[in-house]
């Protein structure tokens, strides 16, 4: 009986043992200075446990990229580096230095977190940037038998009774809660947020009564909208989803000032060579050309806008100014933040 | 009804071909595997095994990972009765009486009484999947934060029950319990608590690192200082002897009724899952039982009623995964992502405009279910002789397994530490005769009790009242004192009796 079991525990760990190995860096790891090969194995780590936010991007993205033939099939693994929000994952990716056969796929809190956790000192900005993918479209939600026919009489309900009126979200320090407090402070209205893990307990929430308003991705939102559970107010920006042509942006509604976008990149470690930046750039710039992707921006509603490794580059420092700007007024940035 | 029986037959037709039929059986049996491992957990492996969600038919893998997701939950009572090892959560109660009956030779009944039982509450959950799953989704919306407190809190006073020789100390050791869940960061600012500038400790104590130190590893301690010279386990040798007799399925037949009811109605709760189902079932039996003494010493029906809570909680937990797209648990959450994947948004739609997807899936549970129980029941015997190992070759290998399992959560041997620490501690809790298993549900309940309360007062603006005043929330806390005051109030009586017995 021994042997049974024991047997068992080969064959598992020999399968976490071949699975490293497959995460191995056969091809890579080479020195920024020698010449760049295209490695058969590429890891993508990500942020979030499987079938996490992060987790489920990232394999989209490879089923996409394998689907287009830029990649071969299983080629690209994903590898679960989950803690400490995304800390674990970046600085993960920090001591993987000059390795050419890793990369990530992240999102905001890869920058963000850093400003609003005690102890977190890697960020996005330190590792380096591939290309940016797409970003998602928010929109603002209310129970289909809410009082609120536009955005604009939730803002007057809201400044009527300041602090009353509930928005659901995720984190306190995630994109829609930043959406919101965006729109508090053009609009001088204050309301609470409520945190849930998940969007389905969200969604229950607003269904339930318990908030008055939900931002969130409109891809999220559509079914409920389509089955009437939910109305759409308004969708954050000044671009209007093609998917609701008919809801007013929050720019139409007299918001101006930019709110936060909730972004989604590749980055790689830091230290690598121009031709391995070069590569893995041009590759998901083809993914991001092709039908199957577009087909999947127009399914999730997201706003598939490419930026190259500059571009992105650029971007993510305009985005830490914006988001030290949101914390510091919410007074969730740490004291030591930057320094 | 008839459109429902209709369906599931569409269902049964397209589970029962041979392909789905194999990816159940493969599923089931991956699943054992795993949920007989500690550390390697059904999420993991599910995880593992997404990728495959982009060769297989959405049917094919959904029913794989369905099969993994019950199959290691009938696994998971193997190391929990045989080794006083809890893999999951979920398995915590059903070491209490599980080891204790393997220690008295009664290995074989006990797992032969977790599958039996898990077979019928498993089946008694997919039949409740298969009615009531739009009407249950309305029950699950209906349940905010504040009823969530209010279910905490009773689960949490079922404490009162576990508590072994005294009260005093089942506190002491819940109350020990929360103080370790306060570690991590803080659920409503995300200040960080107790992490000692630890990134590891950012998301606090993982679950299996507090239960393989203080329940099996405290236990190989405590043995190994007794210098066990006697047989610690009896192990008889007929095999009729290794199977449940009818005397313990007759007593565990209640177990098997009210923890499938219970299962399924606390699977349906997002985010209660099946810890929370087991910790109560458990506590109902003994509380109903008429030989409570009996508990935590070897009574079968101990076994039967967390274990088939444990397993009708897939049905429940199955039915905001499908109707609302909310996953309940980490498994769960994987199978919602393959969802995604394939392109299918979980929701109110799911049912009708994925009739046939979703039926095959139901209708493999049921087949699923069968396999398990025809895979386990053998089984049960099998496993049941490795406590025929002398203890100086298990000792080493149970250590080598929790070792292998703690390090396998996250690669770190950061955990390894922390296992160590919490080994040192189940230690001095047996030693001054603490139970363990309050800790352990104080670890898993106060958490989530925390981040109901913090919501609730977010909802009501800071006001207690919402708790009373919303009535699923009020019915919980008022069962929850009269469980406390009646629990205090009939040992008050006991002591009373006993004194005047003396007097005589």
């Amino acid at each position: 009986m021994t042997r049974t079991r024991s047997r068992v525990g080969t064959a598992i760990a020999s399968l976490a043992v071949l699975s490293l190995a497959a995460c191995g860096s056969d091809g890579g790891g080479t020195s920024a200075d020698a010449e760049f090969e295209a490695p058969d194995q590429v890891t993508v780590v990500v942020h979030t446990g499987p079938g996490g936010g992060g987790d489920t991007t990232a394999r989209q993205v490879i089923a996409m990229m394998e689907q287009e033939e830029i990649i071969e099939p299983g080629s690209w693994t994903v590898e679960n580096r989950e803690g400490g929000g995304s800390a674990v994952a970046v600085n993960y990716m920090m001591e993987q230095e000059g390795r050419e056969d890793i990369l990530a796929v992240a999102s905001n809190v890869w920058l963000t977190n850093a400003m609003v956790t005690e102890g977190v000192e890697a960020t996005s900005l330190d590792l380096t940037p591939l290309a940016g993918l797409y970003q998602d479209r928010f929109g603002i939600a209310v129970n289909a038998d809410s009082p609120y026919q536009t955005l604009d009489d939730f803002i007057q309900a809201a400044e009527a009774e300041p602090n009353t009126l509930i928005q659901v979200g995720g984190s306190n320090t995630s994109n829609d809660a930043l959406v919101g407090q965006t729109l508090m402070r053009e609009s001088g209205a204050t309301w609470r947020f409520l945190s849930f893990a998940s969007g389905g307990e969200r969604r229950t929430a607003l269904l339930r009564g318990d908030a008055d308003i939900y931002l969130s991705e409109t891809g999220d939102l559509s079914e409920s909208v389509e089955a009437g559970d939910m109305r759409l107010l308004a969708i954050a920006g000044d671009e209007a989803s093609p998917l609701f042509p008919d809801v007013p942006t929050t720019a139409d509604e007299g918001f101006t000032e930019e709110v936060p976008r909730q972004v989604r990149y590749g980055l790689a470690p830091p230290g690598i060579s121009q031709g391995a930046i070069d590569y893995y750039e041009g590759l998901f710039e083809e993914l991001s050309e092709s039908e199957t992707y577009s087909n999947f921006i127009r399914d999730y509603d997201a706003e598939g806008l490419f930026r190259s490794s500059e571009e992105l580059g650029d971007f993510l420092q305009v985005q830490e100014d914006q988001h030290i700007e949101l914390f510091e007024e919410t007074g969730q940035l740490i004291d030591g933040y930057g320094k | 009804m008839l459109d429902t029986l209709n369906n599931l037959g569409g269902g049964f037709a397209a589970a029962l071909s041979l392909t789905n039929l194999f990816y159940a059986f493969l599923g089931v049996l991956v699943g054992t595997l795993v949920g007989v491992l500690p550390g390697l957990g059904p999420s993991a492996t599910l995880s593992i095994l997404l990728p495959l969600t982009f060769s297989l038919p959405p049917a094919a893998s959904l029913i794989l990972f369905a099969g993994i997701y019950y199959g290691a939950k009938y696994g998971g009572s193997t190391t929990a009765i045989l080794l006083n090892i809890p893999g999951e959560s979920a398995s915590v109660m059903t070491t209490l009486d599980g080891y204790a009956l393997a220690k008295q030779g009664r290995a074989g009944p006990a797992l032969g009484i977790a599958a039996i039982s898990s077979f019928v509450a498993g089946t008694i959950g997919v039949i409740g999947l298969t009615f009531l799953a739009p009407v249950m989704a309305n029950v699950a919306i209906q349940f905010g934060p504040p009823e969530f407190f209010g279910l905490m809190i009773f689960g949490l006073t079922t404490i009162v029950l576990l508590g072994g020789s005294s009260v005093l100390k089942g506190i002491i050791s819940a109350a020990f319990g929360l103080l370790l869940a306060t570690v991590g960061s803080d659920i409503v600012s995300g200040t960080s608590r107790f992490t000692f500038g630890q990134l590891e400790l950012l998301d606090g104590i993982d679950f299996v690192l507090v239960a393989i130190g203080v329940f099996a590893i405290a236990e190989v301690l405590v043995n190994v200082q007794r210098r066990t010279t006697h047989k610690l386990f009896e192990v008889p040798r007929k095999l009729r002897e290794l199977l449940p007799t009818w005397d313990d399925i007759k007593r565990s037949r209640f177990a098997m009724a009210q923890s499938s009811v219970l299962g399924f109605g606390i699977g349906v709760l997002p985010g209660a899952g099946a810890t929370v189902a087991s910790f109560i079932s458990y506590g109902v039996e003994k509380r109903f039982s008429k030989r409570p003494e009996k508990f935590g010493h070897g009574a079968i029906e101990g076994v039967a009623a967390p274990e088939g809570a444990n397993n009708s909680e897939t049905g429940g937990a199955m039915v905001p995964l499908l109707t609302l797209g909310i996953p309940g648990s980490a498994a769960t959450a994987i199978m919602l992502a393959a969802l995604i994947i394939y392109g299918l948004q979980p929701g109110p739609q799911l049912f009708t405009e994925q009739s046939d997807l979703v039926w095959t899936i139901i209708a493999s549970m049921y087949i699923g279910n069968v396999i398990c129980v025809l895979l386990n029941l053998p089984l049960a015997p099998l496993f049941a002789s490795v406590l025929r190992i002398p203890y100086t070759y298990l000792y080493p290998g149970i250590l080598v397994v929790c070792l292998i399992g703690a390090y396998s959560l996250s690669n770190s041997g950061f955990d390894l530490y922390l296992l160590v620490i919490f080994s040192v501690i189940g230690y001095a809790m047996r030693l001054l005769d603490i139970p363990a298993a309050p800790l352990l549900l104080a670890f898993v309940l106060g958490p989530l009790a925390e981040r109901a309360l913090a919501q609730s007062m977010i909802i009501s603006g800071g006001s207690l009242s919402i708790l009373v005043e919303r009535p699923i929330s009020l019915v919980f806390l008022v069962l929850a004192a009269l469980l406390l005051l009646s629990t205090v109030f009939g040992r008050g009586n006991a002591f009373r009796k006993k004194v005047l017995e003396e007097d005589e």
